[in-house]
């Protein structure tokens, strides 16, 4: 059973492995047809430039820099996106308050808000700030549409067997409300990503992949703009997968504290 | 003494209007009318979950209460026994119950991988655990076969005695089997019509006599 769960996995490695030569091959015949280093760059001048880079401390700090900027706001979005959610569920006026600024920021354009905080924020805040536009609307209407969904018949078992706030929202509101916040938190994670890069770009704050991304641009370096376009890929696929686990963890670590 | 003041609750039609009654202070009694009558809505009145358009339920404030509810309301997320755990933490009495209901397997599971029956016996164990005041049972024994009935009333007569217990059924081989006192309500809004006591129910077949004087809806 193990052996072949082990095989499979191993084959469905050797598969993603094929399918990334495969558009790597693509990508080196495209370099080939185009001739142009400036309009497309080679896999391994930008291999080899990655390579480079990740050998010098500001390549990782630059990236340390992007990574606490947006998470930041991410994590701002989903904390004050879920209180919003659990305040205007349970306050109508404060539902009626929220709802159009919560439509307004979702269907705007992210640069329209990006040029705006241009004027009023400090280069460095504005990807934080972009991060946390992009998650927080999504956690809102997540978390409201998960509070709505919450079985009244357990509530009313709640109440019979008097159990107190705490208990209940271990118990009831928690479980029921997690898949939602889960899907939340999941799927604004790629969002904020992106805008925060897109934002660094436009706001160019010092230490930023976004920076590094305009600077490669202006000067036309056009390895260097792909290889850190594979950084901001990379990243967003770790970020992404560590998400992953990090809710499985919390999922289990409170199912045990509820036991 | 709980008690019913003037109580009166709508929903598409009138099933309460200045309804009162007093209840023993314990026993086990029967409330029995035709489906849909109000007699579910009886208990949420009692328990709060429902507020009267008019009048008051007295002396409940203060009562712990046991509720088997219509449905099994289980939380899915929970094994049978944390399911029984999250009402009352005393493992003994717990693990006590189980043995009597002879559950020691079933209870493990979750309550998508149990059968009716079994999530049934665990919504009744869970209310013998929290041990209330006063317990509401709201047909209790369905989806429960025969015997495993017959052993579940011996242990809830035995549990709840000296408690006050309200109990719903339409079937009356259970009513004959387990309860002190059955109301006959009927009407619409519904009345109290005859309250039988047990002393009075002679066999199954005079009491389904009784009975079919009031409600020719009711299962022997």
């Amino acid at each position: 059973m193990n052996r072949s769960i082990m095989k499979n996995k191993q084959k469905k490695y050797i598969r993603s492995l094929c399918v990334a030569l495969f558009w790597i091959c693509v990508w080196q015949i495209c370099y080939w047809v185009v001739g142009h280093e400036v309009l497309v760059a080679s896999p391994f001048d930008v291999g080899k430039t990655l390579w480079k880079n990740a050998g010098e401390a500001w390549f990782w700090q630059v990236i340390f820099h992007s990574l606490l900027r947006i998470v930041k706001g991410y994590l701002f979005g989903i904390a004050i996106g879920a209180v919003a959610g659990v305040l205007a569920t349970k306050y109508y006026i404060l539902y009626e308050l929220l709802y159009p600024m919560m439509s307004i920021v979702k269907a705007s354009p992210v640069a329209s808000f990006i040029l705006l905080t241009l004027v009023w924020m400090k280069t460095d805040s504005i990807p934080s700030f972009i991060s946390f536009l992009m998650v927080m609307p999504i956690m809102f209407t997540n978390v409201m549409e998960g509070l709505k969904r919450v079985d009244t018949d357990l509530l009313e078992v709640a109440q019979v067997y008097r159990w107190s706030l705490w208990k209940k929202i271990c118990f009831i509101y928690c479980p029921q409300l997690w898949p939602y916040m889960a899907a939340a938190a999941t799927m604004s994670l790629g969002l904020a990503w992106k805008a925060g890069v897109a934002t660094e770009v436009i706001a160019s704050p010092s230490f930023s992949i976004g920076h590094k991304l305009r600077d490669s641009k202006i000067y036309m370096e056009t390895a260097e703009l792909f290889a850190w376009t594979a950084v901001v890929i990379i990243l967003s696929m770790l970020l992404e997968k560590g998400l992953a686990i990090l809710l499985r963890r919390i999922q289990s670590t409170s199912r045990r504290k509820i036991r | 003494m709980i008690s019913l003041e003037r109580i009166t609750k709508s929903y598409e039609k009138e099933l309460y209007k200045d309804f009162s009654y007093t209840f023993p202070t314990e026993g086990i009694i029967c409330l029995f009318a035709p489906s849909g009558y109000g007699k579910t809505t009886l208990f949420r009145l009692m328990l709060g979950l429902d507020k009267p358009e008019t009048g008051r339920v007295i002396g409940m404030d203060k009562l712990r209460t046991s509720v088997v509810f219509q449905e099994d309301r289980l939380l899915p997320w929970l094994s049978g026994k944390e399911n029984l755990l999250a009402v009352n933490q005393d493992e003994t009495l717990c693990e006590e119950l189980i043995e009597e209901f002879g559950l020691q397997e079933d209870i493990l599971k979750y309550p998508d991988q149990m059968s009716g029956g079994i999530r049934r016996q665990v919504s009744i164990l869970r209310a013998l655990l929290y041990d209330g005041d006063v317990f509401f049972l709201d047909e209790p024994f369905q989806a429960i076969d025969i015997v495993k009935r017959e052993e579940i009333i011996s242990i809830l007569k035995k549990r709840l005695r000296g408690k006050l217990t309200f109990f719903i059924t339409h079937h009356l081989d259970e009513v004959y089997a387990f309860a002190d006192c059955m109301l006959i309500l009927q009407g619409t809004p519904l009345q109290v019509k005859q309250t039988i006591y047990r002393e009075d129910f002679c066999s199954i077949e005079c009491l389904y006599e009784k009975i079919n004087r009031y409600s020719p809806y009711c299962d022997l």
